[in-house]
C-alpha cells in the first residue's frame, strides 16, 4: 500500500506556530492576574460574611445581652450561650451577664442568620477569611477571640 | 344540655358552661390571658372578646358569660381583630422590651398574641412607670413592670392556696401587684404564682437566666416528695435539671404543685452526691468498682449466713423504692438470703394503713383526691397539710370556698389552715381515740347513726357501744380538754351531712397510736354510713411518695419464710436496731441515725458485723457503713410509684444515672442472681400476676372508691387510748417541719432558708421555764435531749411544746419507741 503522506507547506507551519507563540509573547507583557497570596491579599466586597465579631460599646461591654436568638437561629447549631444573674445590675437596672458565648467555626456556615436575628444589632460578620488551623480545638470560637482584634499575620 | 352555634359549627354542653367553654369544645381557639381552668372567670384582661348575634354590646367576654341556648357566637370578625390589638396596644404602653432578657421568651403569651396579631407599631405614646424589681424575695423574683394585671397571681394564691400573700394595690393606671406594706414575699412559696402569670412578671430566681425555655428538654415524671403523686415537667438541659414546671393537662394534680415539687431539685446535681462505690479499708472510704464491691457484699453476707444463719440478717427498705424495687428487695430478703426481718419507716410509719386493713378490708385510703373537694364536711385529724400535703390541703380548700364544706380541724395546736374551718378542736397531744370515741357517742346519743347501713354492712357495733358508755361529754371533756359543746358540734355536723369525709396524716412527726387512731376512724365512719359512696370515706396520708406502694408489696410480704404473721414485733425495725440483735444489716435509702427514735441507735450500728448502706449521699448512717453503693436519683430511673389514693403512675427516666451511681433495680438483680433468685425481664408482669390489686397504670387500684361491693362488711373494732393522765405536765410533741427527715429536702439550700430547728410555746408557757423568744434551749425528755430556738407563739395552748423537726440532728429520740407525746421540759443554755 502506498503511504499517504499529505503535502505540508514547511513554511505554513512555521507561520502558524509564530502566531501561537505571538499569543503567549503578548501575555509576557500583560499585567499578571496572579495574586500572590498571603502577600498580596484580594480586596473582599462589602457584606462579605467571614468571621463573626461581637461589637463592643463605648465603655468596653459587649452589646450582647444573651438573649439566645442567634443560637436558636442557627441552622448549623454552631452557637451556644450560657448566662448567669450578675451579682450587681447594671445602670440600665439589667442583670443578665452573658457567661460563655462559643462558636464551633467547623460547624458555622456563614449564612449570616444570627447577624440577622440580634435584635441589639450585636454581632456582624467581618471580612475575615482566614481561620485555617492545625487542630480541631481551635475552631471553637469562644468569647475572648470573638472580640479580641484579629492578628493577621503580614508577610513581606 | 344546651346547644349554640360557634362560628356556623353546632355544639351541646352542659348547662352553666361559659361561651369560651363551648368554643374550645368547638375547636375554635379564643385567645385570653386572665383565665385559668382552674381559677373563678375573672373578666380583667378583655382578649376573649366575641361577638354574639342579638345582643346589647357589639361584644361579650366569653370567659365570664354562661353560654345560653340558641346563640350564635363568631369568634373572629375583622371589628374583633381590630379590638384585640387595641388592647394589646395599651398592654404595650407600660410593657418594657425586655424579651431578651425575660426568661419567659419563648412561653410568654403576650408575645405569642403580639406576634399573632401583627402589633408592630404602637399608637399610643406614653411613659413607662418603671417600677422596682423584688429582688429580696427568696425564690421568687416579681418584675413589677412587666405585669398585665390579669391578676391571676392574686386569684390562684387566694383561691387555690388560700394564702393570699399578693393583691392588687391601688387604682388605674398606677395599679400594681404587690404585699401589704411592699414587704418582701413571706408565704409557703408554692410557686403557684410563677407558673400561673402569662408574662415575665414572676420568675424562679432558681431558674434565673439558667436557659432559654427552647432549649429545654421536658420530660413528663412523678414528684418524689409526698404521697399524692403529682405529676412535674422536668426542664433539663446539658444532662442537668434547669427547672421544675407543672402541666395542667398531665397527671392528677391539674397543674398545681408546692414549694419541694417546684423547687426541691438541687440535690439531683448536687456535688456532694456520691458516684462510686465505697469499701471501707482500714477506716477509711476507698472508691471501687461496682464489681468489687457487690463481690464483696454477696461474699460477706453468704459467709454470715452460714455461719450465723440467715436470722442474723436485717434489711430496712425505705418508702421512697419504686414499686419494682421494694419488690425485688424483699424476695432477695426473703427467698435469697432466707431472712425473715425486713421494716421499713422505723415499723410504725404505716400502722395506721395496717389498722384500715384490720377494721375495713384493705390497707389504704379508701377514696380518691379529686372527691375531697366536693366533700359537705371534713374532718381533718392530726394533720398539719400545709407542711405535710399540700395539694390536699389544696382540695380541702376548695371543699371549703366553692364547695361551702364545713371543716372540722383537730389538733393539738392551730396550723395555718386553722382560719378556714368551722371547728377548731384543739386537744391533749395523745388523746385522738378519746376524742373520737366521745364523737362517736354523741352520735349515738342523737340517735344519728345509719341504721341500715349498720345492720347490713357492719358487725360488732354492739361491743362499741358497751365500751362508749363512759365516754360522756364530760369526760371527754376531762381528757382532750375540748368543751362539750364543741364536740357536740362536730359531732352533729359530722353525723348529718351526707358527704362527710375524714383525712388522718401519717408520718414521721407522728406514729405510737397510729393503729387505734384507724380503728375509731373506721368505726366513726362505719356507725355513720360515711363510707361506699362519692367524697365520703377515711383518708390515711402516707408521708413518702410510695408509702402506698412499699406497704402494698414490701412490708406485708410474702416470700418471707415461715408461718406466722409478719406483723410479729420481733421483726420491726425499732427491734432489729437493739444493740447486738443482728449480726448484718442491709439498708436502702433510710437514715436511722437521723430519723429513728432509739436513743442507743448508733451504739447498734456500730456493734453490727458488716453493715450495707445505699444511698444517694454519704448520710451520717452511711459513715458507720462498711460498704456504700451509690443510688441514682428519681429523675434518673424508671419504675412506678402508688399514690395516697391507690393509683399506680409510671417515672420517667429524665438524665443519666450520675457518675457509677447505678438504679436500687440494678443492684437488687445483681444481687439476687448471685443467690439463684430468678429475676424476670419484665418486674411490672410479675407483680401483676403475683399481686391481685395491681392490674393497671394510672388507674387506682379497687376502683376510685372502696367497699362498695355488696356483700362486703365492715368491722367495728373497739379501741381506746393507751395511756390517759389527768395532769398538767407539759407535753413534748413534734411538727412536721417543712422538711422533714430531709434525706432529699435537706440538700437543696434554697428550701433550706425556709425554716430552722426550734420548739414552739405559749407566752405562758415561756414564762414558766424564764425563757424569751429566740433563746437557744434545751428540751428533754426522760429519753433524750435537743438544743433548739424557742419561738413563742399564741397557736400552741399550754400545756404543749411543740418541736419542729429539722434534719441536722436526731429530733425523734425525745419522744423514744412508743412515739406518744411525752412529758419534758425546757431549760434555757
Amino acid at each position: 500500500m502506498k503511504q499517504y503522506a499529505p503535502k505540508v507547506n514547511f513554511v505554513i507551519t512555521i507561520i502558524e506556530l509564530i502566531r501561537g507563540l505571538l499569543v503567549t509573547f503578548k501575555h509576557l507583557f500583560m499585567p499578571a492576574v496572579t495574586l500572590q497570596y498571603p502577600t498580596q491579599r484580594w480586596k473582599v466586597a462589602e457584606g462579605y460574611r467571614g468571621l463573626q465579631r461581637l461589637k463592643v460599646d463605648e465603655d468596653g461591654r459587649e452589646k450582647c445581652v444573651g438573649c439566645g436568638l442567634c443560637a436558636k437561629y442557627c441552622p448549623a447549631e454552631a452557637i451556644k450561650i450560657t448566662t448567669k444573674v450578675m451579682d450587681t445590675p447594671d445602670i440600665q437596672g439589667y442583670d443578665k451577664k452573658v457567661e460563655t458565648y462559643v462558636i464551633d467555626i467547623s460547624r458555622c456556615i456563614f449564612c449570616g442568620f444570627c447577624v440577622e436575628a440580634c435584635p441589639k444589632e450585636a454581632i456582624s460578620m467581618s471580612k475575615n477569611y482566614e481561620m485555617a488551623c492545625y487542630n480541631r480545638e481551635s475552631m471553637i470560637y469562644d468569647l475572648d477571640k470573638l472580640t479580641k482584634e484579629l492578628e493577621v499575620t503580614k508577610y513581606k | 344540655m344546651i346547644t349554640l352555634t360557634i362560628n356556623g359549627k353546632e355544639v351541646q354542653i352542659e348547662d352553666g358552661a361559659t361561651i369560651l367553654e363551648a368554643c374550645e369544645l368547638a375547636g375554635s381557639k379564643v385567645p385570653t390571658l386572665c383565665h385559668d381552668k382552674r381559677l373563678l372567670p375573672f373578666g380583667a384582661c378583655r382578649i376573649c372578646l366575641v361577638e354574639v348575634e342579638k345582643t346589647r354590646t357589639k361584644f361579650t367576654p366569653s370567659c365570664s358569660t354562661p353560654a345560653t341556648e340558641g346563640m350564635v357566637v363568631k369568634t373572629t370578625t375583622p371589628e374583633i381583630i381590630k379590638a384585640r390589638k387595641t388592647i394589646l396596644e395599651l398592654l404595650l404602653i407600660n410593657h418594657p422590651l425586655d424579651c431578651p432578657i425575660c426568661d419567659k421568651a419563648g412561653e410568654c403569651t403576650l408575645q405569642e398574641l403580639v406576634y399573632e396579631y401583627g402589633v408592630s407599631e404602637n399608637r399610643f405614646k406614653g411613659k413607662k412607670l418603671a417600677l422596682p424589681v423584688d429582688h429580696l424575695s427568696p425564690l421568687i423574683e416579681r418584675n413589677l413592670s412587666r405585669c398585665v394585671l390579669c391578676g391571676k397571681c392574686v386569684r390562684i394564691c387566694n383561691e387555690v392556696q388560700a394564702v393570699g400573700e399578693i393583691s392588687f394595690i391601688n387604682r388605674g393606671m398606677k395599679t400594681y401587684i404587690g404585699t401589704d406594706f411592699d414587704r418582701s414575699l413571706d408565704c409557703e412559696f408554692c410557686g403557684q404564682c410563677i407558673s400561673i402569670c402569662p408574662v415575665g412578671a414572676l420568675n424562679s430566681r432558681l431558674f434565673k437566666y439558667k436557659a432559654r425555655v427552647w432549649d429545654l428538654k421536658e420530660t413528663v415524671t412523678l414528684c418524689p416528695y409526698c404521697s399524692n403523686g403529682c405529676s412535674l415537667v422536668l426542664g433539663v438541659k446539658d444532662n442537668e435539671i434547669k427547672r421544675i414546671n407543672s402541666c395542667g393537662q398531665v397527671g392528677i394534680n391539674e397543674g398545681n404543685l408546692c414549694s419541694k415539687g417546684r423547687f426541691g431539685y438541687e440535690f439531683v446535681n448536687h456535688p456532694e452526691r456520691l458516684k462510686k462505690p465505697l469499701l471501707k479499708k482500714d477506716g477509711q472510704f476507698k472508691e471501687v468498682t461496682w464489681t468489687e464491691a457487690l463481690d464483696f457484699v454477696f461474699l460477706r453476707l453468704d459467709k454470715i449466713k452460714i455461719e450465723r444463719g440467715a436470722g442474723s440478717i436485717g434489711a430496712l427498705g425505705s418508702a421512697r423504692l419504686t414499686n419494682e424495687e421494694v419488690y425485688l428487695f424483699q424476695k432477695l430478703i426473703g427467698q435469697g438470703i432466707g431472712s425473715r426481718h425486713f421494716d421499713y419507716g422505723g415499723g410504725y410509719s404505716y400502722q395506721g394503713l395496717v389498722g384500715l386493713k384490720e377494721a375495713l378490708g384493705y390497707a389504704a385510703s379508701t377514696n380518691s383526691i379529686s372527691e375531697i373537694r366536693r366533700a359537705e364536711s371534713i374532718l381533718l385529724l392530726r394533720a398539719d397539710l400545709n407542711e405535710t400535703h399540700p395539694n390536699i390541703k389544696v382540695e380541702v380548700n376548695l371543699a371549703v370556698n366553692r364547695n361551702k364544706a364545713k371543716l372540722i380541724i383537730a389538733n393539738y395546736r392551730r396550723t395555718k389552715l386553722s382560719p378556714q374551718a368551722e371547728i377548731n378542736l384543739i386537744y391533749k397531744p395523745g388523746t385522738e381515740v378519746t376524742l373520737i370515741n366521745g364523737m362517736i357517742k354523741v352520735i349515738i346519743e342523737n340517735d344519728l347513726i345509719n341504721k341500715s347501713f349498720i345492720n347490713e354492712k357492719t358487725e360488732g357495733v354492739e361491743k362499741l357501744k358497751l365500751l362508749l358508755e363512759k365516754y360522756t361529754p364530760t369526760y371527754v371533756e376531762k381528757v382532750c380538754k375540748i368543751s362539750p359543746q364543741e364536740l357536740e358540734k362536730a359531732a352533729k355536723i359530722y353525723a348529718k351531712t351526707e358527704k362527710a369525709l375524714i383525712i388522718v396524716a401519717t408520718g414521721m412527726a407522728w406514729g405510737g397510736n397510729d393503729k387505734d387512731i384507724a380503728y375509731a376512724v373506721s368505726n366513726l365512719a362505719l356507725i355513720t354510713g360515711h363510707l361506699g359512696k362519692e367524697s365520703t370515706g377515711v383518708y390515711f396520708l402516707g408521708e413518702k411518695n410510695n408509702s402506698q406502694g412499699v406497704l402494698d408489696l414490701g412490708a406485708l410480704s410474702r416470700f418471707l419464710p415461715g408461718s406466722g404473721s409478719v406483723d410479729s414485733q420481733e421483726y420491726r425495725a425499732l427491734e432489729m436496731l437493739e444493740p447486738g440483735r443482728l449480726k448484718a444489716m442491709y439498708i436502702v435509702g433510710e437514715n436511722p441515725l437521723l430519723t429513728y427514735p432509739l436513743p442507743k441507735i448508733k451504739e447498734a450500728l456500730e456493734a453490727l458485723e458488716f453493715l450495707i448502706v445505699q444511698d444517694m449521699f454519704m448520710t451520717k448512717t452511711a459513715e458507720l457503713a462498711d460498704v456504700v453503693l451509690p443510688i441514682c436519683s428519681f429523675a434518673e430511673k424508671e419504675g412506678t410509684y402508688t399514690n395516697l389514693e391507690r393509683r399506680v403512675q409510671k417515672l420517667k427516666k429524665a438524665l443519666p444515672c450520675l457518675g457509677e451511681s447505678k438504679p436500687d433495680l440494678e443492684i437488687f438483680t445483681n444481687l439476687c442472681r448471685r443467690w439463684g433468685v430468678e429475676v424476670p425481664q419484665d418486674i411490672w408482669l410479675e407483680i401483676v400476676a403475683t399481686i391481685p390489686m395491681y392490674k393497671e397504670i394510672d388507674k387506682p387500684w379497687g376502683g376510685s372508691i372502696l367497699y362498695i361491693e355488696k356483700d362486703w362488711k365492715g368491722k367495728f373494732i373497739a379501741v381506746e387510748d393507751q395511756e390517759i393522765s389527768f395532769d398538767d405536765k407539759l407535753l413534748l410533741v413534734f411538727t412536721p417541719g417543712h422538711l422533714y427527715s430531709g434525706s432529699l429536702s435537706a440538700w437543696n439550700l434554697s428550701l433550706l432558708k425556709v425554716g430552722e430547728p426550734m420548739v414552739e410555746i405559749n407566752d405562758q408557757e415561756a414564762k414558766r421555764f424564764g425563757v424569751e423568744d429566740g433563746d437557744e434551749v434545751i428540751v428533754s425528755s426522760k429519753k433524750a435531749s435537743v438544743q433548739v430556738k424557742v419561738k413563742i407563739s399564741s397557736e400552741v395552748p399550754k400545756y404543749v411544746a411543740v418541736v419542729h423537726l429539722y434534719p441536722t440532728t436526731n429530733m425523734v429520740c425525745l419522744l423514744g419507741k412508743e412515739m406518744m407525746p411525752i412529758e419534758g421540759s425546757i431549760k434555757k443554755i
